[in-house]
Order: structure tokens, then sequence, then C-alpha cells
């Protein structure tokens, strides 16, 4: 039995061995992490900010997912452990995603909106620009979350447990989106208030993939919020209070989608006691 | 007995020819989507002069000032005499002539001399609207030789004017009863869902 395998199993094992396997998940995470970063980062600084409006922004993208893949399976590591499977239940989680993002957006956006008012803007016009940037935030999405929920955080969980990994991916998610550009020309203040609702929704994102066990739900979720926010032609006027709200929204949406899972995870489990009794009564019958 | 049927199975991992297959199609799309913006950029004239940058607020709010910044680099553009290297700007806004520098100004042009650059400041007093719009600005760079106009280079813009409304207006109104329909709708499917489960 390998180390790895032992540690997965969660049995006791050796210490040298668990600190050697911790170490080792912990640089393989970093390194990933320093690689989606740099190319993020250097795309973003030639584009000028405009990563879903540019071929070079697709490509990037592309390349970071197609990167953290390859290394899956030259790991030898099942897809299915790193979240790449259509669960049963996949119409459901589709449906609680679709209906979470959009009770976000109504939230983040309407009540400042409804504070301060808005600046409206005109309405996007359907043209290949649109379906371009459509393609560009999808694979941009997946990109993020094959890496940081994807890859990161099962292998942090193994090392650390769920909250630990949680944070830390949360921390490394932040950093990754935020644009390099403002490292340099925002105040501190600024990059906390930017970077704040990115650790929420990213402590989200890994409370979604714990519960879900797959990477569609968070892609989903993420996916329509970006898209919904590119839609939508109104933003409020004031921008004050829009970090607190979306911390907070965030904090409201982990029980309200745990509570979504839960009733999927019962109905699973009613299934499952019909399933059975169905297959014992010709045993009955027999009998 | 009914006869076995293979299904793929979706479900599983990837295995090594999905993963080939869906690199090829990732890359073949890449490559279709990035033809049209590669070739999406339209050069104008001789190219003696050109615009350099291009400063401007793409989202400005309606009854507030703008400033437009042109840096023009005069590389080739030079004649014998006192007339050498003038130059003027044609504006143009969503297709429509929108001020002619040279016509406009009675015959005003500006001076930028071989190998030099020039930044031109165009102020705009107010974006007037009713309701969010937006334009297509087109700004062409002419060296007037002589007397003779010949257009050097052409830059493209959009500039989006905002308005600011109330959550009361019918614009904003109309966002919020589609998205709460749409949050409605969902939580009524996954309930039907939850049902024929």
């Amino acid at each position: 039995m390998t180390c790895d395998r032992i540690l997965s199993c969660g049995q006791d094992i050796h210490l040298p061995c668990k600190v050697m396997l911790r170490r080792s998940l912990v640089i393989k995470c970093f390194i990933v992490f320093a690689v989606a970063f740099g190319i993020r980062q250097a795309t973003v600084a030639l584009l000028n900010d405009t990563p879903y409006e540019s071929g070079t922004g697709l490509l990037t993208s592309f390349g970071i997912a197609m990167i953290t893949l390859l290394l899956i399976r030259f790991e030898g590591s099942g897809f299915r452990e790193h979240g790449f499977l259509i669960p049963k239940r996949a119409r459901r989680l589709l449906t609680v995603s679709l209906f979470l993002a959009f009770l976000y957006i109504l939230v983040v956006l309407f009540v400042p909106g409804g504070i301060s008012g808005f600046e409206a803007l005109p309405p996007a016009s359907i043209s290949w620009g649109l379906l371009f940037s459509a393609v560009s935030v999808l694979l941009a999405v997946f990109a993020a979350e094959t890496v940081f929920r994807g890859y990161i955080q099962t292998d942090l969980d193994k090392a650390f447990g769920s909250y630990v990994s949680m944070v830390v991916v949360s921390v490394m998610f932040s950093f990754y989106m935020v644009p390099i550009t403002l490292y340099f020309t925002a105040s501190l203040k600024e990059l906390v208030y930017l970077s704040l609702p990115l650790f929420a929704e990213s402590v989200f994102l890994c409370f979604f993939f714990k519960d879900t066990k797959t990477l569609l739900s968070p892609i989903a979720f993420a996916a329509t919020v970006i898209l919904l926010e590119m839609l939508t032609p109104l933003q409020p006027t004031s921008v004050e209070y829009t970090t607190l709200i979306s911390l907070i929204c965030y904090a409201v949406l982990v029980p309200i989608m745990q509570a979504f899972m839960a009733e999927v995870k019962e109905q699973n489990m009613k299934f499952e006691v019909v399933e059975e009794v169905d297959s014992e009564e010709p045993m009955d019958d027999d009998v | 007995m009914s006869p076995a049927v293979k299904r793929p199975n979706w479900c599983g991992p990837l295995n090594t020819r999905t993963l080939s297959l869906l690199i090829l199609a990732a890359f073949f799309s890449v490559f279709i989507v990035l033809g049209p913006v590669v070739s999406a950029n339209p050069d104008a004239g001789g190219q003696d002069a050109r615009f350099t940058k291009v400063s401007y607020q793409s989202k400005i709010l309606t009854n507030t000032k703008d400033v437009w910044t042109f840096t023009i680099y005069n590389a080739n553009c030079s004649e014998n005499g006192p007339n050498a290297s003038r130059f003027f700007l044609i504006f143009y806004v969503d297709n429509e002539l929108w001020l002619n520098e040279y016509n406009d100004t009675q015959y005003m042009t500006w001076s930028c001399g071989n190998g030099s650059t020039v930044s031109r400041n165009y102020q705009i007093r107010e974006w007037q609207t009713v309701r969010p719009a937006a334009h297509d600005l087109r700004v062409e760079l002419y060296w007037n030789r002589n007397g003779a106009a010949y257009l050097e280079d052409t830059t493209s813009f959009s500039i989006d004017v905002m308005v600011h409304i109330p959550l009361q207006h019918i614009y904003a109104t109309g966002y919020f009863a589609a998205y709460l329909i749409a949050c409605i709708v969902l939580f009524s499917y996954d309930y039907v869902l939850g049902l024929e489960e």
C-alpha cells in the first residue's frame, strides 16, 4: 500500500511519511497555483484587464485548464476524484446553481441600487462578440474551477482537512482573480475591498464543491453570475456597500445551498431505500 | 431478454482518446474564434502619420464633461515650405459626420514636425440623452498638404452613455422583475424535480 493510498484512506500512518506526503502535496499545489497565476496575470497585464474580450484571454484559460487536466492525467489520480463527473441528480444541481446565482445577482445588484439608484447602460446587443465573451467566460470559469476546486482543494483537503484547505484555496483564488496591475496602482484599502468578495465567493464555491463532489455546480454558479453581471446593463451608483452586501450574501447563500443539498441527499437516501425494498420483494414471494 | 446495448460512459473518467479530442476541439474552436478578431483591425491611408494613443472614457454619465486625447506621431509627412506637416481631424459618430476640424474652424490646422509627437485634447461639453446609448466613433487623421487633404490614419472606439435612474424606472424594474421571475421558476422547477424523484 503506497503512502498516498494510506493517506487517502485516513488511517493512522507513520508520522514522517505523513509529513512527507503533506509537504509534497503542498509543494505540488503551490506550483500549480504559481503557473496558473503567472499565465493569467501575464495575459491580464498584456491585454489591459479585458480577459473576456480577446482571443489571448480565451487561449490562456484553455492553456491553464489543459495543464491542470494533463497533470491530473499524468499523476494517475482519477478525474472523478477531482470532481469531473456528472452526478445522477445533475439537473437538480444545475437548477439549484442557477437559482442561487440569480438570487445573488438580485441581492447584490438591486439592494445597493435600490438605495442609491442605478447608472443604466445601453443593453448588450446580440452579436458574435457577445457569443465570444460568453464562451470566454465559460472557459475562464472552467479553468479557475479546475485549478482551485478540482485540483488544489482536493489535494489540500487530503493533507489538512476541509476548512484549512478552503481558507488557503480562497486566499489563492483572490490573488489569482485580482488583476496584477492593481497591485501596483491601487491602495491597500482598495485591494482589500476588491479581494474580500472574491474570498467570500471562493469559500462559497468550496462549500458547494465539498457538498456536491462535482465541479458542475461551482462552474454553473460562477459562470451564471459573471454572465448575468455582463448582460445586466445596470450598476449601482454608489458602490460603498457593495462589498459588505456581497459578503453577507455569500454568508447567507452557504446555509441555503446546504439546505438544498441536504434535501437532495435525503431524496437520494429515500431512493436507495425504495430500491432495496423493491429488490427484496421477489424474495418474499419466493418464501 | 432485451439485447445488451453498449452505451458510452459519459459519467466515467476522461480517457486518453476523449482528452485528445477535447484538446483538438478546443484548439479548433479557438482558431475559428481568433480569425475575425485578428483581422478586424483595418488600417487606412499611407501611415506616414498615425495615432499612437487614444484616451477616452468608455462609459460616461450623461450631462458630464468628457475629454478625448489623441497622440499623433508624424513618421514621414514633410514637405518644403511654410505649410509643411499640418494636420486636422474629422470625427464621425455612428457613421455620420460630426465634426470636420478643417471646415468647421475656418480652415485651421495644427502642426506636427517630422519625427515628432503631438497630443491633442478635445473636450465634449456633455452628452445629452434621455435613455442609455451606445455610440461608435471613428476619427480620421488628415495631412493637409498645400490645401489637399490626405488620409493618414483612422481610429475607432465605442462610448456608452449612461443615464442615472431610480429603481422605480421601468428599465431597472424590468430587469428586477425578470430576475425575480427566473428565481421563482427555478425554485419551482427544483421543487417539481424533487417531487418526481
